[in-house]
């Protein structure tokens, strides 16, 4: 059966923001919406604090850590982890969380009620977004996929893993202009698969795996 | 301001509804109360205003029946449980009035439903892993007792004769003493998660001072006491669910 998942080289990552920007226009996000952020991190410890951001009210995305000659300097792109077990899953009263038979998580925003359960059961905290008020635009035109998710007032939105393109059988939006190459896609079943090829023989890491949620996204470090 | 008033709202209000109707079945008057329909409608009352408090969490509350869809989810459950006992403590008040008393039997029903709601209510955000002050075990008892805590406090006001007894007043004193010690707990797993407690630690002083009212009470019974009680325990509970509650991620 297949089992979406994805995998991001934290080697190749050069925190571009290309695939945080890819994310934004294809998805045609609102303002102060957003679905994928690239942290900037002045360690190594990827579950204790995912980092900084610009979009989470940093002053810049590139500021290394640490006391020369020892600097830390790393990125971590950050995005709802289609989890094999999803917390938010079991929370959502409504239904409006659903997982589908290739694992992706997604949020039906004709169901959501805008309760918030989700975002307080995920431990990746940050990969929602709650549209507190009727969306805004920095553009008055429509920009990206025309069958790019619904914005609703009172609604949380996610990640979809853009299964609007897998569904057509492209790769999902941040993929695509992934300058450093740092991510891979596929089913990872499928051993011949992108990710599966990447995952081999490397070393990886699942944030927060302690939340007991399995994630889908493998960080090769 | 809380982010989360509206589930402090509800979970107060909804938890000193539930501790009341325990209270209710746990002493009952000795003498045929002269309102028999008080306690019951109080209950109901408070159920029904924290409900409907909830409604203002959600984004859409026009919708809100959608939240019964998920039986695995602490929110339908919630609303589960708060429906039952509405409608128990409805037919309370109504038999009460009409008969003068309610069948045991019912008020027994009703409270055991008022205990699996006080669960429910702490168990829902022990399930939330996202906020790790929450995701601890210690948040099903600071409910469980806070509620208890809050009805037996509440039943001494309303009840003619509870304050003379003694089971009823060790009660009291008991659960609240649990109640603080939960209070305690949560504070240290707030502490160790880098959550403020400060609020906690008040609650738990007020709420220690309601149990040696009852521990006075157990003694010597005065009128003074069930006012102080009451003071002690709402008072105590809530500066512990604000604390609970300014934890929120959101």
């Amino acid at each position: 059966m297949t089992r979406y998942g994805m995998a991001i080289d934290l080697k190749r990552c050069v925190g571009c923001q290309a695939c945080a920007t890819a994310c934004k226009i294809a998805n045609n996000l609102p303002k102060d919406i957003v679905y994928n952020v690239v942290y900037t991190k002045t360690d190594r410890d990827w579950d204790a604090d995912f980092g900084t951001a610009v979009v989470r009210g940093a002053v810049a995305n590139d500021n290394a850590g640490g006391s020369f000659p020892n600097c830390v300097l790393e990125f971590l792109p950050v995005q709802c982890q289609h989890c094999e077990n999803p917390s938010c899953l079991r929370v959502c009263p409504t239904g409006a969380t659903q997982k589908r038979d290739d694992g992706i998580v997604w949020v039906d925003n004709e169901l959501c009620i805008g309760c918030a359960a989700c975002i307080m059961a995920c431990p990746y905290d940050g990969v929602r977004s709650m549209n507190e008020d009727e969306p805004e635009y920095y553009l008055d035109v429509t920009v990206g996929e025309y069958d790019a998710p619904a914005h609703e007032a009172g609604t949380v939105e996610k990640c979809t893993f853009c299964k609007n393109l897998i569904d057509r059988g492209e790769v999902p939006a941040c993929m695509q202009l992934c300058m450093g190459r740092a991510r891979f896609w596929g089913d990872l079943d499928d051993p011949e698969s992108a990710v599966s090829q990447a995952i081999e023989g490397r070393d990886y890491h699942k944030l927060r795996e302690g939340a007991g949620t399995d994630p889908s996204v493998y960080y090769l470090l | 301001m809380i982010s989360e008033f509206p589930l402090f709202i509800f979970t107060t209000l909804g938890g000193l509804s539930a501790g009341l109707v325990m209270a209710m079945a746990a002493f009952p008057p000795a003498e045929k109360p002269e309102r028999p329909w008080l306690a019951p409608l109080t209950a109901l009352v408070l159920l029904g205003v924290g409900m409907l408090g909830v409604l203002f969490h959600l984004k859409k509350p026009a919708l809100f029946l959608l939240a019964l869809r998920n039986p695995a989810a602490g929110i339908a459950q919630e609303a589960y449980c708060g429906i039952v006992l509405g409608v128990l403590l409805l037919a309370l008040l109504v038999m009460s009035w009409r008969k003068g008393e309610a069948p045991r039997a019912l008020t027994w029903i009703a409270a055991g439903v008022s205990l699996i709601m006080a669960f429910v209510m702490g168990f829902a955000y022990v399930t939330n892993v996202g906020t790790a002050a929450w995701a601890n075990w210690t948040t099903v008892p600071l409910f469980v007792a806070g509620d208890i805590a809050m009805g037996l406090a509440l039943w001494a006001v309303l009840s003619k004769d509870a304050l003379e007894k003694r089971p009823f007043t060790l009660a009291t004193a008991v659960v609240l003493a649990v109640s603080a010690a939960t209070m305690l707990l949560t504070g240290l797993h707030f502490g160790s998660v880098g959550q403020g407690a400060a609020l906690l630690y008040a609650g738990l002083a007020v709420t220690l001072a309601g149990a040696a009212v009852a521990v006075v009470a157990a003694k010597k019974p005065a009128a003074w006491q069930a006012g102080a009680l009451i003071a002690c325990a709402l008072i105590g509970t809530c500066l512990a669910r604000w604390a609970f509650y300014a934890a929120s991620i959101i």
